[in-house]
């Protein structure tokens, strides 16, 4: 990384982490011509840029939401099933479609991400869910 | 004049509507559901009135709780705004039974308009050129892939009852209707209480351009022109602007002269609009634009009519519904300059657009005088986005001398709103309008997903981005307020 320096000063340097991302950078890195605005608090640093913002955390515990494992159906929105089209223990195919949910009015699928069957179906019909709800599981085929 | 009126409606077209009210003197009632108790119309507006739990279905669209809400409140009349009930002729007839004043056509003018497929038979029998498709009683599946085989693919389905994009879905090949059908037939059922639907051919180079119309109740009909509207996604529109690019001055004449011929065909009274489609593959021509649908009420983007027009189309509903005869003839009406609209939703453009709920910690849009921008604000600062709802929060309006001024100055305010932490489609609506083939007018409905890859947004930061944060960081001096803005001095 261009400027990083182990040997500056703790006051001149900063550890972010984002995901599973950290980096350490010193005023060497800054460019003081840079226009930016950002929103600080004791845990993170919020960069708005080009109408859309990014968020920097000061520490590894703060560092976003935990990454879903492969093959879990996080709903990625609050809404509501209205259509289930696989059943638990079924076989599915990369792409196929598992479920469809519906919210602002809108349809979302969501479709396995690998071949494999259903190991898990936390989803009905009609049910109410709510964002990151763990719908449904797909373990791998081998 | 009226002197008191309820809107039937919530977000930025309730607000709208209640400053329109306001300066004409008169008296504002919102009505709101659960999760809009502490909107920023019912904040705005003289009076409130609660009419139920947080779904549309239980509230907004629950014509008896309006009405009675009208009657409590000793509302004159009911202005419906766009989308929820605007376009329901059982709800404004009982609006007219209630004994009170419907702000829209006659209930008549909307059954005509209302179902797609009688709406093109009848202006087709007017005299207005439509395009070709099957609109019928017959909905059995196997039917209807017979009928999309004659028209030939791609083909669009439409929900007979929809508008706004909700309940269409273009099939490319033969092999993927039958799934399609089902999934427009079930959104058209949930959406609209009606599954019927109709196939149509689809355009290949098809440009969205609608006439603004005005009748009044003494038998005039006048037209304010056309407005552009084919940036959109997934047939939602996104851009707006009027007049339509490429526009000459004699397909103006004929296209807004078969607008006034629709209306009149439906004794139309109050504003509505004729969208059309056109085949622009040859540039906008006459002979290629033909009748899609009436939107029988106020569009989300009438703002760029009002901008190159100097008309409050608000202001004509209000008067019009008290029986005043249209303030301005046509002969009184030209376009001026240039004027554009973008639509800010709360959706995340780098996760394929899903919709952002939550609350409005920062919503910084500027202040409108500074820029010399329209905003029409659905939220405040603070405020909750609600997963209830259309993601629409605000409409941003700009309007110049000509396009490439309003273009730049658009693109230039998108790129500094700063929103959090609900994403919005700000970075995407920028990157749209300083595209290279948007500036050259160069536009068809697809345009969006022609431009995926140019128009892709990312929620990684670059490299000048972490060091954004790091003087953010570095640069703090103690005592300073929580917002800090670097260079700014």
């Amino acid at each position: 990384m261009p400027g990083f320096r182990l040997n500056a000063a703790p006051s001149e340097r900063v550890t972010f982490y984002r995901g599973g991302e950290s980096r350490t950078l010193t005023r060497d890195d800054i460019n003081p011509d840079s226009f930016v605005t950002s929103l600080r608090d004791d845990e993170s640093i919020i960069v708005f840029e080009g109408g859309a913002y990014f968020e920097f955390y000061l520490t590894s515990r703060g560092a976003g939401h935990q990454q879903a494992h492969d093959g879990a159906i996080l709903s990625p929105m609050p809404g509501r099933i209205i259509a289930v089209m696989v059943s638990s223990g079924e076989a599915v195919t990369r792409g196929q479609k598992l479920l469809t949910l519906e919210a602002m009015k809108m349809e979302h699928t969501l479709v396995a991400p690998f071949d494999g069957t259903v190991a898990e179906l936390n989803a009905s019909e009609g049910a109410q869910v709510q964002v990151e709800a763990l719908l449904a599981r797909i373990a791998a085929a081998d | 004049m009226i002197k008191s009126l309820l809107i039937a409606n919530r977000g930025e077209i309730a607000c709208r509507i209640i400053r329109t009210a306001r300066q004409m003197g008169i008296r504002t009632v919102a009505v709101y559901s659960d999760a809009d108790a502490k909107a920023l119309h019912v904040r705005q507006a003289d009076e409130a009135m609660h009419i139920g739990p947080s779904p549309a279905r239980e509230s907004y669209l629950v014509g008896e709780k309006i009405i009675a809400a009208a009657l409590a409140t000793k509302a004159e009349a009911i202005h419906p705004g766009y989308g929820f009930l605007s376009e329901n002729a059982a709800f404004a007839q009982a609006v007219i039974d209630a004994g009170l004043i419907w702000v829209g056509p006659a209930p008549a003018s909307i059954t005509a308009m209302g179902l797609k497929d009688a709406a093109k038979k009848l202006m087709a029998a007017a005299g207005v050129p439509v395009t070709p498709g099957y609109m019928g009683e017959n909905q059995e599946p196997d039917f209807l892939a017979a009928e999309a085989d004659k028209i030939g693919y791609p083909v669009l389905i439409k929900a007979v009852a929809g508008g706004g994009g909700k309940g269409m879905r273009k099939v490319e090949t033969a092999a993927d209707f039958a799934d399609a059908l089902a999934s427009c037939q079930r959104e058209a059922a949930s959406s609209f209480g009606n599954a019927h639907v109709l196939i149509e051919k689809y355009i290949q180079r098809p440009r969205h351009i609608e006439v603004q119309v005005f009748g009044d109740t003494h038998g005039n009909i006048v037209h304010l022109f056309e407005r552009d509207c084919s940036l959109q996604r997934r047939h939602q529109k996104v851009i707006e602007e009027a007049p339509a690019p490429g526009m000459d001055e004699a397909t103006r004449d004929q296209l807004c002269a078969a607008a006034v011929k629709a209306a009149k065909a439906v004794d139309y009274v109050g504003a509505g609009t004729i969208e059309f489609i056109a085949d622009a593959s040859e540039g906008l021509r006459a002979d290629r634009i033909w009748f899609m649908e009436m939107n029988t009420r106020l569009q989300v983007e009438h703002p760029v009519t009002e901008e190159i027009t100097g008309v409050d189309l608000v202001e004509w509903q209000l008067r019009v519904a008290s029986g005043e005869a249209l303030p301005l003839k046509q002969e009184d009406l030209s376009i001026n300059g240039w004027a554009m609209e973008a639509r800010l939703y709360a959706e995340d453009p780098a996760k394929g657009f899903l919709p952002s709920v939550g609350w409005l910690d920062v919503f910084d849009v500027g202040h409108p005088r500074d820029v010399g921008l329209r905003f029409e604000l659905g939220v405040k600062e603070g405020d909750e986005v609600s997963p209830f709802y259309d993601p629409m929060i605000a409409k941003i309006i700009k309007h110049g001398p000509d396009r490439n001024h309003v273009i730049d100055d658009l693109t230039g305010y998108l790129s500094l709103v700063e929103i959090w932490p609900i994403r919005t489609n700000a970075p995407f609506l920028w990157r749209m309008l300083d595209s290279a083939d948007f500036r050259r007018s160069d536009v068809t409905t697809s345009f969006i997903a022609d431009h995926l890859d140019e128009l892709e947004i990312s929620n990684e930061p670059d490299d000048t981005i972490w060091a954004a944060a790091a003087r953010a960081k570095l640069d703090r001096k103690e005592g300073e307020p929580e917002k800090f803005c670097p260079g700014s001095g």
